[in-house]
């Protein structure tokens, strides 16, 4: 049983950063630069969305004998619920989540 | 050409990566990639301190949730292999009080009724209580005793006979004075 995510503000931020194009798939150090944060914060909440399928991951298909990089994109109901909790104001930028996450 | 720390960083992540639980290798390998897309050598370090210490915590919660399950599914087994047999020698333990109330009040009654006359009996109505409590209650507590170190789970079903039927003669007697 996978327990309610915690709508923490660096939540937030993760799903505000994919919000900005939410049908490209993003590296995870493009998004710790975003968000401004490290990757013993951001890797938990991207393991965390994942768990409750509202992270989709992927691993690049590179050239022979270059290692991939691992894409995270919002799936269908990560982006519902990213629309449901990150409200923005007029000037576009984040302000806060809107009530407690459900998922 | 890497520095020495960030093939410092490459080994650490690399490693915990590699040690951890199958579903955290993805999320280690997953910033192990990253780590060569990170200009500066010191914040590739600081990247992988933060990947390790991301890996371990999902590695150990992975970790100490399966072993909560198993410790929940063990006692389940346990429990109800062994509850429903003690319940069963609990009942049996039961069973038997009650077969010798039965014996007794039949079997006491008769020969209580064989050796004395009727009217010595009218006397003596007191005696009326010996078949009923205090011969069964006697054999149930030898009966217990005797089985209480090899049978406890029948012998505490006797004391439970006893009990019950000591309570239903307190009842009797406070009821129908």
């Amino acid at each position: 049983m996978v327990s309610p995510l915690r709508l923490s503000p660096q939540t937030l931020q993760v799903l505000d950063a994919f919000l900005h194009a939410p049908k490209d798939w993003k590296y995870g150090y493009d998004i710790s630069r975003d968000t401004g944060l490290k990757s013993g914060t951001l890797y938990p909440i991207l393991m965390r969305l994942a768990d409750r399928k509202l992270l989709e991951t992927s691993w690049e298909p590179t050239e022979p004998g270059k290692p991939p990089r691992h894409l995270y994109r919002l799936t269908v109901s990560g982006l519902r619920f990213a629309r449901e909790h990150v409200v923005h104001d007029v000037t576009g930028s984040r302000v806060l989540g809107l009530r407690g996450a459900k998922s | 050409m890497s520095s020495a720390v960030r093939k410092f960083a490459v080994m650490l992540l690399g490693a915990v990566a590699r040690n951890s639980q199958r579903e955290s290798q993805c999320w280690g390998n997953a910033m192990l990639r990253e780590v060569d897309f990170i200009d500066s050598d010191w914040a590739s370090l600081w990247w992988a301190l933060g990947g390790t210490t991301a890996v371990l915590k999902h590695s150990l919660a992975i970790t100490a949730r399966s072993w909560v399950r198993k410790q929940i599914d063990h006692r389940g087994d346990w429990t109800l292999k062994n509850g429903g047999k003690k319940v069963a020698r609990l009942a049996s333990g039961v069973a038997i009080s009650a077969g010798l109330l039965a014996v007794s009040i039949v079997g006491v009654a008769r020969l209580l009724s064989a050796v004395i006359s009727a009217r010595t009996f009218e006397h003596l109505h007191w005696l009326g209580w010996l078949p009923i409590l205090v011969i069964p209650e006697g054999i149930f507590a030898i009966a217990a005793f005797a089985l209480w170190r090899k049978r406890r789970d029948i012998a505490r079903g006797i004391v439970l006979g006893a009990v019950v039927l000591a309570v239903h003669v307190i009842v009797h007697m406070t009821t129908h004075k």
